[in-house]
């Protein structure tokens, strides 16, 4: 261990008193010495700083470079024009110098890595406003260039997240704890993170998601809206599906809802609910390892789980989606030519003008139209 | 064709019938011989519903724009025990002046419906322009046809089943007709062309 006596004159600096310094030594050694301070001492509460003489701060004023701020001069006293922004040179004008600059180098992009304080938005205030639920009728499926850079997404990827809406930190913290999960877990896990008014469409095609590895073995795939929890959808593969109890699925999907929910901050909802999905799918491995069914190495599909407990083969709803559209296109098609046909019908009758030959007949009976043509009968 | 009065068959160029002796001279003194103005659809005995009224106009204006030389009339009332419905038909459309959109519609080319609803009967009359295409025994079935719906006092489906039975049929017997040119005109003077000439002078200086 450094002796005290050492340390404090490089840290005081050479324009300390030396009087003052050997007080201070003097009455701080007890401490690293174990002695007990003394209680009654009449100095107690009093810190023993260095104290600066007026003609020490005239001298350090009057350096031009020795001091602790280089180069300002002895006349500068104000320092809030450091904090000025034309004080130093502009991120932005750095950027326009180096056009082929990474997304992630833009300058919206270095928001990220700036406290929230100084970007001018209050925590609370953006607690606030993410705490509110996104109306039914706001959400929007996402675009196909969302998808595309899903599937394009490498299969040891875990965290999927096209849109970088996880900071830098948040992002690297959640993909090593996914990597963690896969090199102990059977069921992989990967997160697909989704901004607050989107959401997956019917059918998503799981197929092509990381490049495929969805189906190349047991997974779990959590569609997470940021920010809102109870939205998130959780996909396993079907046989894995297959094998759990309905409750189990609802207690887990519950309680991983309500572990998100303890906290108002979006990256620590996201954080909490991927924890207890973890070591919920750990349980279920354990579950699975002494069933007769087990586990096996390859997946044939993704299932939905479902908070009421029914299970919801992505498949078989997108093929009663597609009959019901199709019967209801069969109609439209019915409908519509009957009604063509109807039209053309009486297109036909009104159009059609018909015109009969004017035959000489000579008058019958008197008559000078008609001579006892037609018919009658008794009704 | 049939008597209106005794229904027997008279040939077609009797000037009356040798069963009964009627000709139109019997109506002219019971009923009158002049003419006399009426609507396409007379109610005189009150059958009818405003409502259907209006049906009928519609459907009898959509008959005569697609057949616009014909018209189909309508009257309905409670007649004499001394005249029938087919001789009231015989009368109307030999001297009713019936107000059609076109005045220009001859009655020889019309269609009559006359119907007694105390004494039940009801007859259809044609023009002599129609008679080949509406036989005796077509103009009976369409009146049978409507025969149920009379019966149970349904007097404008009854009406509205008798047009359209005539439509199909005009249709029908329209598709069949094929157009015949007139013969020839002989080419011996202009006259037969159709041409004048365009003064008397003219036509004495070039003689055709």
């Amino acid at each position: 261990m450094t002796p005290p006596r050492e340390i404090f004159p490089q840290l005081l600096g050479n324009r300390l008193n030396a009087g003052l310094v050997l007080a201070f030594v003097t009455t701080i050694c007890p401490l690293f010495a174990g002695a007990p301070a003394d209680q009654n001492s009449p100095e107690e509460g009093l810190l023993p700083l260095p104290r600066w003489t007026d003609s020490e701060i005239q001298a350090f004023r009057n350096s031009s470079g020795d001091g602790l701020l280089p180069g300002i001069g002895p006349a500068l006293t104000d320092f809030t024009g450091l904090q000025k922004p034309e004080a130093g040179p502009r991120l932005e004008e750095l950027f326009k110098r180096v056009p082929d600059l990474p997304s992630r180098l833009k300058p919206e992009e270095m928001r990220l890595f700036l406290p929230e304080a100084l970007l001018g938005q209050s925590a609370t205030h953006r607690a606030e406003h993410d705490s509110l639920p996104t109306p039914i009728a706001a959400l929007s499926d996402v675009t196909p260039e969302f998808m595309a850079l899903c599937e394009q997404t490498l299969p040891k990827e875990f965290l999927i997240d096209p849109e970088l809406l996880l900071p830098e930190m948040q992002a690297q913290a959640m993909s090593q704890f996914l990597e963690f999960h896969a090199r102990d877990a059977r069921i992989h896990l990967r997160v697909l993170v989704l901004p607050k008014n989107r959401k997956m469409s019917e059918a998503p095609s799981f197929e092509r998601i990381a490049s495929g590895s969805l189906m190349a073995r047991e997974s779990c795939l959590v569609v997470y809206p940021l920010s809102e929890p109870w939205r998130a959808q959780l996909f396993l593969s079907e046989n894995v599906h297959r094998e759990t109890s309905d409750a189990f699925l609802r207690e887990t999907l519950q309680s991983c809802v309500n572990s998100a929910v303890q906290t108002s901050d979006a990256h620590d909802q996201l954080h909490r609910y991927m924890v207890e999905l973890s070591t919920r799918l750990f349980w279920l491995q354990k579950a699975l390892a002494g069933s007769p069914g087990g586990l096996s190495a390859k997946a044939h599909g993704m299932s939905q789980v479902s908070p009421g407990g029914q299970k919801n083969v992505a498949g078989s709803n997108s093929s009663a989606i597609l009959l019901a559209s199709f019967g209801i296109a069969v109609l439209i098609t019915a409908l519509l030519a009957i009604h063509l046909n109807t039209k053309r019908r009486l297109t036909q009758q009104t159009k059609f003008v018909w015109h009969f030959p004017e035959p000489e007949t000579i008058p019958r009976l008197g008559g000078a139209f008609t001579g006892g043509s037609g018919g009658m009968i008794r009704y | 064709m049939y008597c209106p009065h005794c229904a027997t068959p008279v040939s077609i160029d009797t000037n009356s019938c040798q069963q009964c002796g009627f000709n139109a001279g019997h109506l002219h003194r019971t009923i009158g011989s002049q003419w006399v103005r009426l609507q396409r659809v007379t109610d005189a005995a009150q059958c009818l519903r405003l409502e259907d009224h209006r049906k009928m106009e519609i459907q009898l204006n959509d008959f005569e724009r697609n057949f616009p030389q014909l018209f189909f009339a309508v009257y309905l009332g409670v007649l004499p025990i001394s005249l029938s419905v087919s001789e009231l038909g015989f009368w109307l459309l030999n001297h009713g002046a019936f107000e059609t959109p076109s005045l220009t519609r001859r009655n020889d080319f019309g269609l009559l419906v006359v119907i007694d609803p105390a004494s039940r009967h009801v007859s259809l009359t044609t023009g002599y322009a129609l008679e080949s295409l509406f036989q005796h025994d077509r103009v009976l079935k369409m009146l049978r046809a409507a025969a149920k719906e009379l019966s149970q006092g349904a007097f404008a489906a009854a009406i509205a089943g008798i047009c359209e039975d005539c439509s199909q049929v005009l249709r029908k017997e329209g598709r069949r007709t094929i157009w015949t040119p007139a013969p020839v005109p002989s080419t011996e003077k202009l006259g037969k062309l159709g041409l004048e000439a365009r003064s008397a002078a003219d036509a004495e200086r070039n003689p055709v």
